[in-house]
């Protein structure tokens, strides 16, 4: 293949890009699906889903898109497109863009696709592309990769907040609708400028108010040496009646290799003095452009 | 000046244009290096016409207005060097800090506005909302 395609998994679709193609805007918890990419000048890719409880007809979708006709810029069907995406390729003065829809029925999702060509129209890229959006299905693990971050997030964790500020992006999910337990990643770039000192006294220096250290030690992260913090805090005074604290666990490393510091934390109500990460819960690092298949999992903390 | 051009000074920059313009830092500017990479920098403001002696005995106005860069801000601003267009001042800080070209785009824009404001960068290039060279 003449292109190195990267893959993005955000909220259950999962999809192939150009790696030069990079995502700039992206759906937060609780609005419909959406992932913007665009290269250096131009904005190129935009996906967008969402569940519908009733099976649209797409030829009025695509007459829908057909109404943006103008003089100058005609749409014709976009053929040879992989099935069962149907659209328009449109030609403009400034170059051609293709607009598709599919209907995944299963999960009642409805995918749209815009793909932009400023300049020559790549259309085994553009099939590859159309062909790689495809619906994740649900399982004891869900894959989120994108903006550089990817980690496998126990299937019972819906994402809660996203925050990408310059070079730290960070997720955070939770199970059910309380606020605990909860999962946050962290990955953040430029450590040079974050880490003053050493990695221990940035990660004791990461908690927030009110929670008191309890232990902290060496601890690996696949092949990296890493920090683990265990703190705790009041969860209120019914849930100190009954014996029960916030108890959070702080595990960070670096990664030479992506130039990076990566930042997990846990955090759950329970009457246990110790906390372990979730079993199923992966970070994956030591990835260098391309998405590659290594993974580097958890591994337990050194005593 | 003429409307239409007036308006084409004041119309959204692209970003391909920005992009495409060079940065230039402002040569009257003095600056100390720190041993720990970051700069401290001096750049001469002009005097207030009505504040001359003895007024500016009473009222002292500093010459300078100075800018302290950390050691990364540093890095941009001698990337600056009249060579470069904004496109390579990304490229070669992403490259030297293992970033993507987005991530180091965001960052660097935002502090070139920055340097902007402060009188320490000019940008010069062609097209809509930039100055021609």
């Amino acid at each position: 293949m003449p292109w190195p395609l990267q893959r993005i998994c955000w909220q259950g679709i999962q999809f192939d890009h150009p790696a030069d193609w990079e995502l700039t805007r992206f759906s937060g918890p609780g609005e419909p699906g959406r992932c913007l990419l665009a290269d250096r000048y131009f904005q190129r890719l935009d996906v967008r889903w969402q569940v519908l409880n009733f099976a649209p007809r797409l030829e009025l979708l695509i007459e829908k898109y057909r109404k943006n006709d103008t003089e100058d810029s005609r749409s014709v069907p976009l053929e040879g497109g992989p099935a069962p995406w149907q659209g328009l390729l449109r030609r403009t003065p400034k170059g051609s863009f293709i607009q598709a829809a599919r209907m995944c029925p299963q999960q009642r999702l409805l995918v749209e696709a815009t793909i932009v060509w400023p300049e020559t129209r790549q259309v085994e890229l553009e099939r590859a592309i159309l062909a790689s959006i495809a619906v994740m299905p649900p399982g004891p693990t869900q894959l989120w990769q994108a903006m550089g971050l990817s980690a496998t997030i126990p299937g019972d964790y819906q994402l809660r907040g996203v925050s990408a500020k310059v070079g730290r992006i960070r997720w955070e999910f939770v199970a059910g609708k309380k606020t605990l337990p909860r999962i946050a990643v962290e990955r953040i770039a430029l450590p040079e400028y974050w880490l003053k000192g050493p990695l221990r006294d940035w990660v004791a220096e990461e908690l927030p108010p009110r929670h008191e250290p309890q232990r902290q030690e060496l601890a690996l992260w696949g092949n990296h040496r890493g920090q683990q913090l265990i703190s705790r805090a009041s969860a209120g005074t019914l849930a100190w009646l009954r014996g029960r604290r916030r108890i959070r666990l702080d595990m960070a490393w670096q990664c030479e290799l992506e130039n990076r510091v990566y930042h997990l934390e846990f955090e759950k109500i329970s009457t246990d003095s110790d906390v372990v990460l979730p079993e199923l819960l992966a970070v994956h690092c030591c990835r260098q452009g391309p998405v590659s298949d290594s993974v580097s999992r958890r591994e337990l903390p050194t005593r | 000046m003429k409307p239409s051009r007036q308006k084409e000074l004041h119309s959204p920059v692209t970003a391909v244009t920005f992009l495409r313009a060079v940065p230039y830092v402002n040569r009257a500017m003095e600056i100390t290096r720190r041993p720990d990479g970051g700069a401290l920098v001096a750049i001469p403001i002009p005097r207030p016409k009505l504040l001359f002696p003895p007024l500016s005995w009473i009222f002292p106005v500093s010459s300078h207005r100075r800018v302290e860069l950390e050691p990364l801000g540093t890095a941009v601003l001698d990337l600056c060097d009249g060579r470069r267009t904004v496109e390579g001042v990304i490229e070669k800080f992403a490259a030297d800090h293992k970033l993507s070209f987005r991530e180091a785009q965001l960052s660097i824009s935002e502090f070139l506005h920055q340097l902007i404001t402060r009188g320490l960068v000019a940008i010069v290039g062609s097209g809509k909302g930039l100055q021609s060279s």
